[in-house]
């Protein structure tokens, strides 16, 4: 049992205009990951989950007020003063399209070697050392890839340039916010392979964020489900998976296509989403919960159950 | 790159040709006797036959046609009506003083309209930004000719700081005589050390320059703010800022380079305007270049002048766009995979 | 389609907007009531006042008087009339001719499409004002012939524009359909394409009132627009060339008229893109 790498309480965004607070589309998450392990927040859109990724790092829009503390091993509490130390170099960030996450008009080799700059690498180590996670993220045509421009090369290619550019300075912390959904499956299960064999070799822990619980199922240590902005389950991906407490996961396991194959027939939660978080009083699933009670009027806390915790009254009574 | 570069000429050749059907068309579908043009209302019949004979009129519309191509590509552009002197010639001459003013319109209004257009961006929706949008709003609704009197009024009349008309003061040709080399006034002066010139005819050229530029400075600061804007929006400045580059990095290299190519389509339109805003700018300012010269050829109706103005036109149009071709596919790599 | 309703609280969140519509809005309104507006009408419309000649701003004359001493404010009152109708009637004229050709070359497509487009490109070579300017000088001086040698550089814009927004339409599903299901292809067009076409071209035209007006008045100013004694801006501008140094109101207000005109136009138009089409740049 080793230390957590990260620990995040009550991480929470609201989104203000001109001073008033109109939305909070994160309310309040708290978890922790340890070294080498993974950590998968799924969700459906919406749910706040790609904002906890961006808030970790205090990549918000202007608008956006972030509560809550992180904690980061060997830096302490992060706050403005010592996010720019920590973005890029002790915490990487995977976005969800390549095309678009490169900047087109510069090479790719440009690219890397801005950001290898920017760890504090000279010249001839930057160099070397992007051709070595290069070769490490499976590209084989080095030197087309570092000439070519972003348009030129596959949505799979750039995806791996990605992590490559990501593990440049061998972060303790990776954030992959579906890094796999652009991209076909066939190649979203090998870039999957690569980051698990990855995280394997550096180490670093990881939080994979998707809608896809499938997928995230397959690598994460920990899983954490969030609804509304809020975790409403969270614990061992095996336990959570194979016997799910919370209202909203078995419903979330049961409209997947895959599962349901077993358990017959696709079966759709009824009603939708929140789309404000203020308007919300006592549980938030409540009104589309099948087990919902009286007792759901008061929004319930995470409790302890059956080795996880779960944010339901009625479960955890 | 350079098939780039080589399949763009070779269009803007065929645009030029097109060029002189429509001047050819032109010269010859005007209403008017050529003969009493050049003669005058006194031209006799045997005079009005010869010339139909000499320029060829008495043949038909092709061979015309072609003759003309020849003349043009043989520099033989035909003689001005008003002052009699060759069409080329008249124009060979007066070009590189309308040139130099355009240059530094060009230097200055892409310069500063780029400076503006950043720091509106850099403060989008605050007072600044709002200010440099009236600005630019303000800028292009001017009448170039109006501002350039306002200029003459404010910065001449009330201030005394710069002379009024002509490109340098009337005295220079006798003190200090500017020894010909290319042609160019200024840039003679410059490379033949006649510092005294350089000053003067710099001096002389801010008023008009400033008048000509102020147009194409709106567009460029309007595009460059909008741009910008869409661009620091974009993901892949995201990422540059999770990565945790410094901010004038991610706003001067990786912003900037993706926020300038649609400007240099902007510059090229501002260009044109630029083209036939000399006209009215050299009127104000009296100064000796192409545009005053086509402006007293539109209104003696000079027609082989007018005709070369406008092949001439036409040339330097196509030669700003193939340009501003070039330099936006060197700035943005995708458009070099058409 | 937008609504009015929508558009009016549009202009009331957008300040500049606004002021453009109200500018615009109140040159109309000087352009009709001129006559009833003008402190003096007969010198408006050009008849001269020798006696009243050099006054500058004040209480009888609040611009001033020009060369022939005619009240420069009545003048520029008038002068709002030449300005908006030279620059509605080639707008309206080169938008339809340019949208009719547009629509036709990128609807039926082939070697029309081919032949009409190229004929923009010829026209489009040159420097925008040049042909006009050229196309004036031949025709000879005067307001009607400015409007014509406008008209005649302008519409290849349009063309360009509503060829483009009919080629695409024409591949998008709803009108295959419609001709699948035998519909004729002027209705085609007039219904489908012509209905998705509007909104550009309105934002176009809205823009380009202003440009007009620049370029009617710039032709005036070096003599080939509108001619004396009419009392139109760039006109009067000219008139007080020589006089900028002493007497200065006679071309700076009729001046400062265009300036506003077109300012407000061009904030107006600005608006209605920004509302129509709010992705869109220039």
């Amino acid at each position: 049992m080793s230390a957590p790498i990260i620990r995040v309480s009550n991480l929470a965004v609201d989104f203000a205009s001109k001073g008033i607070v109109v939305n909070t589309p994160l309310r309040g998450v708290s978890f922790e990951v340890e070294s080498g392990k993974t950590l998968g927040i799924v969700g459906e859109t919406g749910c706040g989950k790609t904002l906890t990724g961006l808030s970790i790092l205090n990549l918000l829009p202007p608008n956006a007020i972030r509560r809550g503390e992180i904690w980061l091993d060997g830096h302490g509490e992060l706050n403005s003063q010592n996010m720019a130390d920590v973005r890029g170099v002790q915490i990487s960030f995977i976005f969800q399209n390549p095309h678009s996450a490169f900047n087109p008009v510069f090479t790719i080799e440009k690219q890397l070697k801005i950001v290898a700059h920017r760890q504090g690498l000279d010249h001839h180590q930057g160099e070397r050392i992007i051709r070595d996670r290069l070769k490490e993220v499976g590209l084989d045509d080095i030197d087309r890839v570092l000439t070519s421009f972003p348009h030129q090369l596959s949505g799979g290619m750039l995806q791996r340039c990605m992590i490559a550019m990501a593990l440049l300075g061998i972060p303790k912390l990776l954030i992959a916010d579906e890094p796999t959904t652009a991209l076909d499956s066939t190649i979203a299960r090998q870039i999957l392979t690569l980051i698990y064999n990855l995280q394997k070799q550096y180490g670093f822990a990881l939080i994979l964020i998707s809608h896809d619980v499938g997928l995230v199922s397959d690598i994460a240590d920990n899983i954490a489900v969030l609804y509304a902005g809020r975790v409403v389950e969270t614990g061992t991906t095996n336990l959570v998976l194979s016997d799910p407490k919370h209202p909203y996961t078995r419903g979330l396991l049961q409209a997947i296509p895959s599962a349901s194959v077993v358990r017959g027939g696709l079966t759709a939660i009824p009603g939708q989403v929140p789309a404000n978080t203020l308007t919300i009083v006592g549980c938030s699933f409540a009104s589309r919960c099948s087990q919902v009670q009286a007792s759901c009027a008061n929004d319930p806390a995470l409790k302890e159950i059956a080795g996880r915790n779960v944010a339901c009254g009625v479960v955890t009574r | 790159m350079l098939k780039f570069v080589g399949k763009r000429l070779v269009s803007a050749l065929f645009v030029l040709f097109g060029a002189t059907i429509i001047t050819f068309i032109l010269s010859r579908v005007i209403p008017s006797d050529p003969a009493l043009a050049f003669y005058g209302p006194k031209a006799t019949l045997d005079q009005s036959a010869r010339l139909r004979k000499e320029m060829g009129l008495d043949q038909s519309v092709v061979i015309q046609y072609f003759k003309y191509l020849k003349d043009m590509l043989t520099g033989n552009w035909g003689y001005s009506i008003s002052t009699k002197q060759p069409v080329l010639h008249e124009l060979m001459t007066k070009v590189p003083s309308t040139l130099e003013m355009i240059f530094v319109s060009i230097i200055f209004a892409t310069l500063f309209g780029i400076l503006l257009g950043i720091w509106a961006a850099k403060n989008a929706h605050k007072l600044v930004d709002g200010s440099v949008r009236v600005f630019s709003i303000a800028a292009v609704s001017l009448p170039t000719f109006w501002l350039g009197l306002l200029f003459q009024l404010f910065f001449v009349g009330r201030l005394h700081w710069f002379p009024a008309t002509g490109e340098f003061d009337t005295e220079l040709k006798f003190l200090n005589p500017i020894k010909h080399v290319t042609g160019f006034p200024i840039f003679d002066a410059l490379i033949t050390g006649n510092f005294h010139a350089v000053e003067n005819g710099l001096w002389h050229m801010v008023l008009p320059a400033l008048t000509l530029s102020l147009y194409s400075l709106g567009l460029i600061s309007r595009m460059i703010r909008a741009n910008l804007l869409e661009v620091l929006s974009q993901d892949y400045i995201r990422v540059a800022r999770a990565y945790g580059i410094k901010e004038r990095v991610v706003l001067f290299t990786l912003a900037l380079r993706n926020a300038l190519p649609p400007v240099t389509t902007v510059v090229g339109l501002s260009a044109a305007y630029l083209l036939t805003g000399t006209f009215f700018v050299e009127d104000v300012f009296n100064w000796p270049g192409i545009g005053k010269f086509a402006t007293t050829a539109l209104l003696n109706v000079d027609y082989p002048a007018i005709m070369g103005i406008t092949l001439l036109g036409a040339m330097g149009y196509l030669t700003i766009n193939l340009i501003v071709d070039i330099v936006q596919a060197k700035l943005d790599p995708r458009v070099r995979s058409e | 389609m937008k609504t009015l309703v929508e558009f009016k609280r549009y202009l009331l969140r957008n300040k500049l907007s606004l002021v453009g519509f109200l500018l615009v809005n109140f040159i109309l309104l000087v352009a009709l009531f001129a006559p009833w507006i003008a402190p003096s009408p007969k010198e408006g419309r050009g008849v001269e006042n020798i006696d009243h000649i050099g006054f500058g701003p004040g209480w009888h004359h609040w611009m001033g008087t020009d060369i022939l001493g005619r009240d420069v404010l009545s003048r520029v009152i008038y002068g709002a009339r030449p300005a908006l109708l030279i620059a509605i009637c080639v707008v309206l004229v080169a938008a339809t001719v340019g949208t009719i050709l547009g629509l036709v070359a990128g609807y039926m497509g082939g070697w029309i499409d081919e032949v009409i487009m190229r004929v923009c490109d010829l026209f489009l070579s040159f420097p925008p004002l040049l042909l006009a300017l050229v196309a004036v000088s031949l025709l000879g001086p005067g307001l009607t012939h400015a409007a014509l040698a406008l008209v005649i550089s302008w519409w290849p814009w349009y063309a360009r524009l509503v060829r483009g927004q009919a080629q695409s339409l024409k591949s998008r599903a709803f009108v295959e359909v419609a001709s699948a299901m035998g519909v004729g292809t002027f209705t085609i067009v007039r219904r489908h394409i012509f209905r998705n076409v509007t909104t550009p071209l309105i934002i176009q035209a809205a823009a380009d009132l202003g440009t007009v007006i620049l370029a009617a008045g710039s032709l005036a100013f070096i003599g080939l627009g509108a001619q004396p004694p009419q009392s139109d801006w760039g006109l009067m501008v000219a008139d007080g060339r020589g006089l900028v140094f002493d007497q200065w109101w006679v071309a700076t207000f009729p001046g400062l008229a265009i300036f506003i005109t077109v300012l407000g136009f061009n904030l107006l138009g600005d608006g209605m893109r920004d509302f129509l089409d709010p992705r869109s740049q220039k």
